[in-house]
């Protein structure tokens, strides 16, 4: 058996099977599912979501026309019979919002040259935060109101087709957009977290096996570079365990969400969808065009760029625990370590909207920021394929490098309880061989 | 046969290890005897390629020891170690895997120095449970389980009560009796001139005596008519007391 392959499976196992591993593993599968429920959960506490609007129209037609424009809102919504002469809020419906039965008031009158205007009296929050899609909506119901003898005819055009045609190579429709710019930003954060928590448990696995003597004995039988090679790999190997278990119980939260609230949430949206022109023209886009089909191709790049950023980084993580001989000191050293995962992280994000300006284009093929970079290039853009080979031959060689490297230092750090070696110390080392 | 020519070790100012050579027979037990911070530890990390001396080499059968001829080695160091968590057995088979000894013969191994070493019925137990009496055991195992030619034991019987010094004296022997070769070092004057056949006395980085145990203790006058002189007396003798001290 491979002696890397043999020290890889012990840190696999090892850490697998201990208490707080199983411990840490189900309470945070729990936690996901409790947290990914918790708005579901929160929402069904609320009456419900949609606004209470009671409408107040200066006549029959106008009040017609301004519910049919309405509708697109998804608000519930009441027609009170008042005549309206005016902008002020009658008494009576004053009253009403005062004892909590609307969220907000709707008064359509007539100005002093006849034509339709609104006063909009929201009272909640979230009816105020509606203002600006009232007035978008209630456009139609004002032209058609002033129309008189063009009636007919505004109706007509108002019906105009309107299409998206994709000229984007990237993107069919907005979904895919979504998509591709939500998976970005899932590789940061899964990388970003997985860099802080595993990264430190490498460091911090180097230190006990010297702080306990163990090594002493397997320095022997193995060299320092597949000892931290087993560190890296195993403890990679139980950080996609960790985060596959969690990405299992997101699914689980998803399809319990569904069931639960999932049926009446769609019921919900399809009956507001349906009712409103431009909603139902995206619907049948979207059915034309197909959803959004799954990138393999993305997704296997996600993975692949996840592993070679988290190695890289891992890497630098056990040679700052060759040198070290306590945990906590870790931390202090880490920090300086993470600037270029957080520069990357910064980067990214603005890459997210220029894919394509130099700074991004060869920032993504140096490593430690490449991974980050080239996903989100890859994700929102076209790149060319030999700046992925380049992104990923460089990063793969910045592994190796980095784990000689600090296999190095280790054999420096071992001999040397108690006392950090010194610069000249670590320059000997380094270019010893082995 | 283990050859150790003219090895030196310096770290920036200070001299471990200077020209030192001694050559230790094979099937035979050698002790490397010397002050705290004579250069003990260091000449064995020499000897089994930890570090690299700064001139000399250490040879085997004739070839410079390099990593895969000490991967066959076999090593137990002064700072005792063990994974704390995980299961003795488990430790055991996982070393002997990295030394290349297939599953089945490691568990045979495991299973018959454990019965030797009266330490079957704690095999599946974590160190953190054991008794440091038998964590050194478990130790001890891992260092033969591999069955090396040569096992290099730094103070071996440090941190055992006299019955299991006895027990861990005869597991010697009976690697020996096998043909392992045997060099170790120690403070227990009494332990090594039971078992060693050869040894090598180093004061401040030099050897100062080296040889035969026998002839060198008939080199050495008589105290008494009725007591022989004791390897205490000849360590004694040869390392200055206030040096030894240091």
């Amino acid at each position: 058996m491979n002696v890397t392959w043999i020290l890889i499976r012990r840190e696999f196992i090892e850490r697998v099977r201990q208490k707080s591993f199983i411990w840490a593993t189900a309470l945070g599968a729990v936690g996901i599912i409790l947290l990914a429920l918790l708005p579901q959960v929160l929402s069904s506490f609320t009456h419900s979501n949609a606004t209470r609007l009671l409408i107040v129209a200066p006549d029959a037609a106008a009040a017609a026309d301004t519910l049919v424009s309405l509708k697109s809102t998804g608000d519930a919504l009441t027609l009170a019979s008042m005549h309206a002469a005016g902008p002020d809020l009658p008494t009576p419906v004053r009253a009403q919002m005062m004892k909590d039965l609307y969220d907000a008031a709707l008064v359509e009158y007539r100005d002093d040259h006849r034509h339709l205007a609104y006063a909009y009296y929201p009272k909640t929050s979230s009816a105020l935060s509606d203002s600006e899609s009232i007035h978008d909506a209630v456009q139609r119901a004002a032209l058609l109101g002033d129309a008189g003898q063009q009636r007919p005819a505004i109706e007509k055009s108002l019906k105009f087709k309107f299409e998206v045609h994709s000229l984007n190579t990237r993107y069919k429709n907005e979904a895919d957009e979504i998509f591709s710019i939500g998976i970005v930003y899932f590789l940061l954060v899964i990388l970003y977290i997985a860099v802080i928590v595993y990264g430190m448990q490498v460091a911090t696995g180097v230190i006990e096996e010297k702080a306990n003597r163990i090594m002493e004995i397997m320095i022997g039988a193995v060299r320092p570079s597949q000892l931290l090679a087993g560190k890296i790999f195993g403890i990679s190997a139980v950080a996609l365990l960790q985060l596959s278990i969690n990405a299992v119980a997101a699914a689980v939260a998803a399809v319990i969400a569904g069931v639960l609230y999932g049926a009446g949430a769609a019921s919900q949206y399809s009956a507001s969808a349906a009712s409103s022109p431009q909603a139902q023209a995206a619907l049948s886009r979207i059915i034309s065009e197909g959803l959004p089909s799954v990138p393999w191709a993305t997704l296997g790049f996600l993975l692949v760029f996840f592993f070679l950023g988290f190695f890289s980084y891992a890497a630098i993580y056990a040679g700052i625990g060759s040198l070290l001989s306590k945990p906590e000191e870790v931390q202090q050293y880490g920090t300086v370590f993470m600037t270029p995962l957080i520069a990357a992280y910064i980067l990214a994000i603005f890459a997210l909207q220029q894919p394509d300006i130099p700074l991004v284009k060869w920032g993504s093929m140096i490593p430690l920021v490449s991974p980050m970079l080239m996903f989100t290039r890859i994700s929102t853009s076209s790149v060319p394929w030999w700046q992925i080979v380049i992104s990923i031959g460089a990063s793969i060689i910045t592994i190796w490098g980095l784990t000689i490297f600090a296999g190095k230092l280790y054999r420096v750090g071992v001999l040397m309880y108690g006392k950090p070696p010194t610069v000249k110390e670590i320059w000997r080392a380094l270019r010893s061989p082995t | 046969m283990l050859e150790v020519v003219g090895i030196s070790k310096s770290f920036g100012a200070v001299t471990a290890v200077s020209d030192l050579s001694f050559v230790v027979k094979r099937g035979s037990i050698f002790g490397l005897l010397g002050p705290n911070g004579a250069g003990k530890t260091t000449t064995i990390r020499m000897v089994l390629d930890i570090i690299e001396p700064d001139s000399g080499e250490v040879r085997w059968d004739g070839k410079r020891v390099d990593g895969n001829i000490r991967r066959t080695f076999g090593y137990l160091p002064e700072e005792r170690g063990l994974y704390p968590k995980m299961k003795v057995f488990d430790q055991l088979l996982f070393l002997a895997r990295l030394h290349g000894v297939s599953d089945a013969s490691a568990k045979k191994r495991i299973d018959e120095l454990a019965a030797a070493l009266n330490l079957t019925e704690k095999l599946q137990s974590v160190p953190t449970e054991l008794s440091k009496g038998n964590q050194q055991k478990a130790q001890f195992i891992a260092a033969v389980v591999h069955e090396p030619p040569l096992l290099v034991l730094d103070e071996p019987f440090a941190g055992f009560d006299p019955i299991n010094v006895q027990v861990v004296r005869g597991a010697i022997r009976d690697l020996v009796a096998r043909g392992t070769t045997v060099m170790l070092s120690s403070h227990r004057m009494d332990q090594v001139e039971e078992l060693c056949e050869d040894i090598c006395i180093i004061d401040r980085s030099r050897a100062v005596l080296a040889g035969n145990l026998r002839e060198i203790k008939r080199g050495y006058p008589e105290r008494t008519i009725t007591v022989s002189t004791s390897l205490n007396d000849i360590y004694i003798a040869a390392v200055k007391p206030e040096e030894a001290s240091a």
